[in-house]
């Protein structure tokens, strides 16, 4: 399989970039990271990864714009630089409209952009279901029955289409609620007659076989743990919640409760008797990757903790509209295009190839 | 049940799987879907399982794995010997690797998204380890001949490239057996090729038991070893090809014809069918005279149609006249859906007209589905799409209602009992068998009597009589006076009923002419008779009837019938 980088270092290079990401709206630093990201999309796509066309990208922008800067303009009245007013008997938007409130609204709007980016261009290179394929044994079937949601989700949509054109042939008009039931009764049956397809098509190829059967009473045991696992978990929550200093108990009653819960995961999981297809490769990039993505990681929560205004963009007085810029924050957030970097180039072999696996 | 059972060359052969006087009855049900069958199949034999849609070949089919009765439960009887295992107590999860199983409709059955990890997913079931599982996963991927798809998302192949995936992923646990229980009823013919060559490859070189049920016998009769029939309540006929045949009433067309001129050995190619008709000649007779088309009723003028720039339409142009029935055919993707939803004004085209001439004689352009929907009647390619009430009187009752037209409880009786289907006017649409389903949704549309009849393949997963008995109704419509376009990619159903054929390819028609002439011409889209006489007054076993009866007088066909 010709994935760029193993599952864990673009994990934690998505950990990286997500977290500055979150912690300010400061729109210079938003713009360093969206040029990284787009520079990660532009290469992940010269490897013939799959993701989001340009024009998708574009109408995102424009529609998140649109909405972040018009609605909080609008809305927000707050600021010194006015620039119109609207008549102030106008419910909600009437009032002075400010650049504070722009700039604002604008800011928001990147930093949302950002994250829809980042969530783009990792699934480019790693759709969700493999991700949950590498869940711990005793789960293999919530990352199969995702799977099987996903593969699920194209034919529904094309069958609705069908069934829709089906019946508008038959003169059938859909206006009101009521109309959608001839929508729905023949989608509920064929929903149905290949979900029984599918279920015999996997019970022939062994599924549900690998699993040893667990004895009475260590299943009882089971069940006992795991429900004063859960008891310990929620015990401890509450406590957090109640106590804004939480006794020792409440720590210890939350991390005994997690262990059992893991532990009893842990020995189900050994009953099931499974293979993984799946192999992945541990390169030197992926090394690489992860100590990139650590530095940005640290200095991000280092520069946070020792004075959060360095991060914090607010243009609404008493703060400057001017956005702060760090040079070093700005430098290591040029991490976000490792990915980029470290991608190897492109030989001819992985272009023909991907133009037989693409065509 | 009576057995019939002809012995041939695989009493010398070990035999891997034993029915021994198995019954079955599905739950909720009185009526026994396998009644005491006895069955032994040989290793390495292609066994080819025929018979009417409903009589009980899937089950037959799932017996051998377990599914039946695992999946279902229901009564179950009698013993059952495969591979060394019994099915019915080890049930389907512990026989996946004596067994694979492969399934109707490949869509339905895939659990993952890539064609290499679906490939896998049998085996990490069965907990194969990780070299192991690269090493089959590269052969199988030869095998089949479908290593350029390995990366490939399963929802961008095409339907012949799925069911081969569907088959390689069952061959993974190197099964004794494979079981595919029809296949290719949901291909078109290109693709079920595809997938019966790959059959006979792993049959003939790997040694593979094959049993197949499966409804398209003039590809794959000549590399069967036995056929079993399965008539329902009057039992089941097994043996060698050609003594099956003889006696059956599915046959494909040359088989009919060789049977009504008593050609043996009975020929199963045509290759072998040629060397009989060969000897037959006609000088004098006629060329059947086509009916005379009435007036024009449908005008396509120049019309393109672009899905996000990808060019379906281009440039077609046709004229529908009454009483016509045109076959439009074509590989899947060549435009025919997409000039069908035109012409019923589901979309418009980017240029060009559609035109309709109303009763009056005045023309009407169809711009958008009112436009059309009062003339033209629908019959999408799955039924099911289109049903959804609770009895089929109540199909015909909503269909009125969309077109403002008053209840008559009495016609729709009449056309229920022109259509045949009078006896289920009461019964729920879902519980219809496949050919019974198309005539209420043919009854569906014709309530609302349009003049123009658009059927978009309307013979997926039909057998040779329920084919032929919608070609003869689709005739009685145009005779009504009733304009038919059917697309199909059935070459004997066109034969046998269409007037004239229109052939697409990449969204342009590049034949549009007489049914006896394009037959006659074409190498790939002819019947087989059509193929045997290379004869424009020679196309469907009908027409050698009559021409014998022309030339001789009744006398060598009285065996018939």
């Amino acid at each position: 399989m010709n994935d760029l980088f193993h599952p864990w270092a673009w994990f934690i290079w998505l950990v990286g970039v997500a977290l500055p990401a979150l912690l300010t709206r400061n729109p210079l630093y938003h713009s360093i990271l969206i040029g990284a990201l787009l520079l990660d999309m532009w290469v992940l796509r010269q490897h013939r990864f799959n993701g989001w066309g340009w024009g998708i990208i574009l109408r995102l922008v424009g529609g998140i714009a649109l909405a972040g800067v018009l609605l909080n303009a609008l809305t927000v009245h707050y600021g010194t630089h006015v620039w119109a007013h609207l008549p102030s008997s106008w419910p909600l938007i009437g009032g002075p409209l400010t650049w504070e409130a722009v700039l604002f609204g604008g800011a928001s709007a990147l930093a949302l952009f950002t994250l829809m980016l980042l969530f783009a261009v990792w699934n480019m290179s790693m759709p969700p279901s493999r991700w949950l394929r590498m869940l711990p044994a005793a789960l293999f079937q919530v990352g199969i029955i995702t799977s099987i949601a996903i593969t699920f989700v194209p034919v529904t949509v094309r069958t609705v289409r069908e069934i829709y054109d089906a019946q508008r042939l038959r003169g059938h008009r859909f206006q009101r609620l009521w109309d959608y039931v001839p929508l729905f009764a023949p989608l509920l049956v064929d929903s149905l007659e290949r979900s029984i397809s599918l279920a015999e098509s996997m019970a022939a190829r062994g599924f549900g076989a690998n699993v040893d059967p667990t004895p009475d009473r260590t299943r009882v045991l089971y069940q006992v743990m795991v429900g004063m696992g859960l008891l310990g978990i929620w015990g401890g929550l509450f406590a957090r919640m109640y106590w804004p200093h939480p006794p020792l108990a409440a720590w210890m009653s939350l991390g005994g409760g997690s262990v059992l819960v893991l532990g009893v995961l842990w020995a189900q999981g050994r009953r099931v008797r499974r293979t993984r297809y799946r192999r992945w490769y541990w390169r030197v990039r992926d090394t690489a990757l992860v100590g990139g993505s650590v530095v940005l990681l640290t200095v991000t929560l280092f520069t946070y903790a020792r004075s959060p205004r360095m991060w914090l963009y607010y243009p609404y007085p008493p703060y400057s509209v001017q956005p702060s810029f760090e040079w070093f924050i700005g430098l290591v957030l040029v991490l976000a295009a490792l990915p980029a970097l470290l991608a190897p180039p492109r030989s001819p072999a992985t272009l023909s190839r991907g133009k037989a696996e693409h065509p | 049940m009576s057995v019939t059972q002809t012995w041939t060359h695989i009493q010398t052969v070990p035999t891997i799987a034993r029915l021994d006087n198995i019954s079955y009855v599905y739950p909720n049900s009185d009526h026994p879907a396998l009644d005491q069958v006895t069955l032994e199949i040989a290793e390495g034999e292609f066994l080819l399982v025929v018979g009417h849609s409903g009589v009980g070949k899937s089950t037959l089919l799932r017996v051998m794995n377990g599914l039946v009765p695992h999946f279902q439960g229901g009564r179950f009887q009698g013993r059952v010997w495969v591979a060394g295992r019994n099915p019915v107590v080890l049930g389907p999860q512990r026989m996946g690797d004596v067994v694979g199983m492969v399934f109707q409709d490949p869509e339905a059955a895939f659990v993952m998204e890539t064609v290499e990890d679906e490939l896998a997913f049998a085996m990490e079931n069965w907990a194969v380890p990780r070299p192991l599982m690269r090493k089959r996963v590269e052969e199988i991927l030869d095998l089949l001949d479908i290593s350029d798809l390995r990366h490939r998302p399963i929802h961008t192949l095409s339907g012949g490239e799925k069911q081969r995936v569907a088959i390689a992923a069952v061959m993974t646990l190197q099964p004794d057996i494979l079981v595919l229980d029809e296949p290719t009823s949901q291909l078109d013919p290109q693709a079920a090729e595809e997938v019966l060559v790959a059959l006979r490859h792993l049959n003939e070189d790997l040694g593979l038991t094959v049993i197949l049920a499966e409804h398209r016998l003039e590809r794959i009769a000549q590399y069967t070893d036995r056929v079993l029939y399965m008539a329902g309540d009057r039992g089941m006929l097994v043996g060698a090809p050609r003594e099956v045949f003889e006696r059956i009433p599915l046959v494909p067309p040359l088989i009919e014809l060789a049977r009504v001129l008593n050609w043996t050995p009975l020929p199963l190619t045509m290759k072998e069918g040629r060397r009989f008709a060969r000897h037959m000649e006609f000088p004098h007779l006629p060329l059947p005279t086509h009916p005379v088309p009435g007036d024009p009723v449908l005008r396509v003028e120049d019309v393109w149609f672009a899905y996000e720039g990808q060019e379906a339409l281009r440039g077609v142009s046709l004229t529908a006249h009454e009483g016509e029935f045109i076959a439009l055919m074509g590989r899947n993707g060549s435009g025919k859906s997409t000039l069908f939803k035109i012409i019923s004004g589901l979309l418009r085209p980017h240029r060009g007209t559609v035109s309709l001439a109303l009763p009056s004689g005045r023309w009407q352009s169809v711009r958008s589905l009112e436009d059309a929907l009062p003339h033209v009647g629908f019959v999408t390619q799955d039924p099911a799409r289109m049903l959804f009430q609770e009895s089929v009187l109540d199909e015909l009752r909503f269909t009125r209602r969309n077109h403002g037209l008053p209840e008559d409880p009495q016609a729709d009786m009449a056309l229920l009992d022109w259509l045949g289907i009078a006896h289920l006017a009461h019964r729920d649409p879902r519980d219809l068998s496949g050919g019974e389903r198309q005539r209420v949704a043919i009854a569906a549309v014709l309530v609302a009597d349009p003049r123009v009849i658009v059927l978009d393949e309307p013979t997926r997963g039909l057998d040779y009589v329920q084919k032929m008995a919608l070609a003869r109704l689709l005739r009685d419509l145009t005779s009504s006076g009733r304009t038919v376009i059917m697309a199909t990619h059935d070459v004997e159903l066109v034969a046998r009923a269409a007037d004239r054929v229109i052939l697409m390819a990449e969204g342009e028609v590049v034949v549009d002419g007489n049914t006896r002439e394009v037959m006659t011409e074409s190498l790939i889209f002819a019947s087989q008779i059509a193929k045997l006489f290379r004869d424009p007054r020679l196309i469907t076993v009908d027409d050698v009837v009559h021409a014998l009866r022309e030339s001789r007088g009744v006398s060598s066909y009285g065996g018939y019938a």
